[in-house]
């Protein structure tokens, strides 16, 4: 079947649209970030035309991105504000935790943060490049503890996808005999920055401390592939990377899929919902188009639907239709449920007073960390001395970075006036060093997310409603997290300068580390997922979802890689499909 | 009074908010200007940079508004808090007031918390001053500046009757360090390296190196290998 033979009939007659778009494209990809830019680049290099929808601006970071201005040289100095809550050169257009037009609400015990952005690209323009694979126990940690669960692929079937994804982007790391840390095939890793003293300082402690210290694995080029350029160690990566070293989409996979002439991009396309026939299949994609604030219907055989766990479950929920009246792909109810983060600790920050007017050199480095903690409490776990059931990494920054305001915390820690005031700032710049813990939470039926029955955002469409409980395994995890910070920092002879919170309140707001998965789980089981291994729903096999919101689990370890790995996989899998004729 | 505060203009803040910085400046020696309070600020003015601003050429969107009267007490007590040595700059020569009535006049939560606070304790420092010998904190002398700034200085001496100014004293020193040091001048003088596209990250020096060594040695830890 040709797409302009879709017949206007499988529409609902009651929703006859303002404008119907008959366009020439195979697949119609919502979102431009990791999943979204993922999918339709495999797709055009297939063959395929793709209609990319994306609710934010066009975005050009060769232009747009601030690569060596100073905080000087910016409002405040480049402070947050409620404009832009991550600080003024942070990539984030329109967005950040709230987003004017689009609201959203909390029904549950704990407020839950959702942090968006609206632009060509999304969330990889400003993500930390993390890149940490999965390991055989992340994908199977049912099996291994009876708790959560498992995914319908293993890490096995996986690792060639991590490989081809990690080829593609260009990650720094090294292979190391970790468990559950599997290494990369040869040759795919770029070569890790030198770590730095503060870094080497901290790995010391800690592996006096049995806790293991690995060179990070993040999506930054340290030697030039394709048009892209290698780091210069110069700028911060979550301003954006106008060279294209540190990954993002709008300098890779739009780009080159854009070049192959198979690709249209809609920026400023404000997904409402799917248009469903009455079996329950997406024929057509709603949005308003925010340039006019016009209604369009765009007709399409297959949807992709990539818009982040968050949007895309709202999306769903929203495509409400007489024969889906739980919204699209939700014959299981499962859509918006399992809504997961990684529990994040407070920021500690200490002043370590034995780093004070250490020797100077260049330690801005790779614009993030080169080194840090993953977990390795396995064995502690598997003799039982743990009282949480998975685990959690551990990051750190310092050293002599871009001087900001508050000087990194320095400004805290000094006391009196005068010369004395001047000498001990410059003594101490440097001493600095931050910890954040991430961990993994179990999906709970405390967590989740709906539409809220009330509030309505611009167009119409419900809100979600956030709903959050944070476990008693959850708070244990905190607990622990904060004992290996306290270990770490009293062995190096360092002094907490933030005020450090207890229990429930040492963790961040749900949310806020912005590793937000799970509502549209896969699964082998259609009575108890959203979607089966490749994406693909299993009420609607012309939808398939590709982003986080089909993780079963969410790991320890920062989420993009894999959700870039599944898009490739999937997306490749959708391809084939389509050349099939099953499509 | 022939003390004044010069506002600190180079080209990529004079477009910005010059028109009412130079405003600021026409009071200064005038009669008027002299019984100016500290507490004789304009309004703040202007709207926030919104959620799209230009990144690459930032503006400030409101204007100053802090009287020069404030200013000129600012850039006293910033040039008393961080006094320069030999070849460094004094925080009035970097625009450290430009900065703070930036920061103090924007239409943001942070800021206008920030703005009673520091206007506050502005007022708090010529009364001090004042009680010493009858002269406002700008007239008097460094040594009755010094008197008045020991008084919630240092945390170990502040006595209760004194803990709430001291406590605004905190937030007043963090905002002029934090100034001065991410000034070009300050940034400077920490020594930042960085900023400046290299071909390969050459990590620590080798008196980095054999200097960690040392205080790992005193720790009775290792570096070990990575």
């Amino acid at each position: 079947m040709s797409l302009c033979d879709i017949e206007s009939e499988q529409i609902s007659s009651n929703d006859i649209p303002l404008g119907l778009l008959m366009a020439n494209h195979d697949v119609v990809v919502i979102g431009s970030g990791a999943g979204g830019a993922m999918s339709a680049h495999i797709l055009c290099a297939a063959g395929l035309n793709v209609l990319m929808l994306e609710a934010g601006r066009e975005y050009d970071p060769v232009a747009e991105t601030p690569m060596f201005q100073t905080p000087a040289d910016a409002p405040l100095r480049g402070a947050p504000t409620p404009d832009k809550d991550k600080g003024f050169y942070w990539a984030v257009v329109d967005g950040g935790y709230t987003v004017t037009d689009i609201p959203y609400t909390q029904g549950g015990e704990v407020d839950f943060k959702w942090f968006r952005t609206r632009m060509l690209g999304g969330r990889t323009n400003h993500w930390g490049r993390w890149t940490p694979r999965f390991g055989p126990y992340d994908f199977k940690g049912k099996s291994r503890d009876g708790l959560g669960e498992d995914w319908p692929v293993s890490y096995e079937d996986m690792a060639r996808w991590y490989d081809d994804t990690e080829t593609l982007v260009g990650v720094y790391g090294a292979n190391t005999e970790l468990e559950n840390h599997p290494p990369s095939a040869p040759g795919v890793l770029h070569a890790p920055p030198a770590p730095r003293v503060y870094e080497l300082f901290v790995k010391a402690a800690c592996e006096e401390l049995g806790l293991p210290i690995i060179p990070a694995r993040r999506a930054v080029l340290t030697r030039p592939i394709d048009e892209r350029n290698a780091c210069f160690y110069a700028t911060d990566c979550m301003r954006g990377c106008s060279i294209g070293a540190a990954f993002q989409t709008t300098t890779s996979l739009i780009p080159w899929a854009r070049r192959t002439g198979r690709l249209t991009v809609q920026t400023r396309a404000q997904v409402t919902n799917l248009k469903l026939d009455k079996s329950g299949r997406p024929v057509g994609v709603r949005y308003i188009d925010l340039s006019n604030g016009q209604e369009q219907i765009v007709i399409s055989r297959v949807v992709v639907l990539a818009a982040s766990a968050c949007e895309t479950a709202r999306i769903l929920l929203n495509s409400r239709d007489e024969g889906s009246p739980n919204g699209a792909a939700n014959s299981s109810g499962q859509v918006g449920k399992n809504l997961l983060d990684n529990p994040q600790s407070q920021a500690v920050t200490a002043y370590f007073p034995k780093l004070d007017g250490r020797p100077n050199y260049n330690e801005f480095g790779a614009g993030n960390a080169h080194l840090y903690a993953p977990w390795g409490g396995h064995d502690a776990q598997a003799r039982g001395e743990l009282d949480f059931p998975r685990g959690y990494q551990f990051m750190f920054w310092g050293g002599r970075q871009t001087p900001e305001m508050g000087l990194a915390g320095v400004a805290d820690t000094v006391d009196g006036y005068g010369a004395p005031l001047r000498a001990a700032i410059k003594q101490r710049y440097g001493s600095m060093i931050k910890f954040v813990g991430q961990g993994e939470m179990l999906p709970s039926s405390q967590c989740y997310a709906d539409l809220d029955p009330e509030r309505r955002d611009r167009w119409g469409m419900p809100a979600l409603r956030f709903h959050w409980k944070w476990a008693n395994s959850d708070i244990a995890m905190a607990n622990h997290m904060r004992k290996t910070m306290d270990k770490i920092i009293d062995r190096l002879g360092g002094s907490r300068v933030s005020e450090l919170r207890e229990g429930e309140a040492f963790l961040t707001e749900p949310g806020t580390c912005i590793h937000e998965v799970g509502t549209a789980r896969m699964g082998p089981d259609p009575r108890q997922s959203v979607v089966n291994e490749y994406g693909q729903a299993w009420d609607a096999p012309n939808l398939f979802l590709m982003d986080g919101s089909v993780f079963p689990s969410s790991p320890c370890k920062n989420p993009t890689l894999t959700i870039m790995a599944l898009a490739m996989r999937n997306s490749r899998y959708l391809a084939s499909e389509i050349k099939a004729g099953r499509l | 009074m022939t003390a004044f505060y010069l506002p600190m203009i180079d080209r990529r803040t004079s477009f910005r908010w010059v028109a009412t910085a130079m405003a600021a400046t026409l009071g200064y020696g005038s009669a008027s200007f002299a019984s100016q309070e500290p507490g004789d600020a304009r309004p703040v003015s202007g709207t926030g940079y919104g959620t799209d601003p230009n990144l690459v050429e930032p503006k400030v969107t409101w204007s100053l508004t802090m009287s020069d009267r404030q200013r000129l007490l600012l850039a006293t007590l910033a040039d008393t808090l961080l006094p320069p040595e030999p070849g460094q700059a004094k925080p009035s020569a970097v625009g450290i007031a430009d900065f703070i009535d930036e920061w103090v006049s924007a239409p943001y939560p942070e800021q206008a918390r920030d703005r009673a606070l520091v206007f506050s304790f502005l007022e708090w420092l010529d009364k001090q001053a004042l009680v010493l010998d009858g002269k406002t904190f700008i007239e008097t002398s460094l040594i009755n500046r010094k008197k008045v700034l020991d008084m919630v200085a240092y945390a170990d001496r502040v006595l209760p009757s004194d803990s709430d100014a001291a406590s605004k004293f905190h937030r007043v020193r963090w905002l002029v360090v934090s100034g001065y040091f991410t000034s070009p001048q300050g940034v400077e003088e920490l020594r930042f390296i960085g900023n400046e596209a290299i071909t390969e990250y050459p990590g620590p020096t080798d008196e980095a190196f054999s200097h960690l060594d040392n205080i790992l040695s005193g720790l009775g830890l290792t570096r070990g290998s990575v």
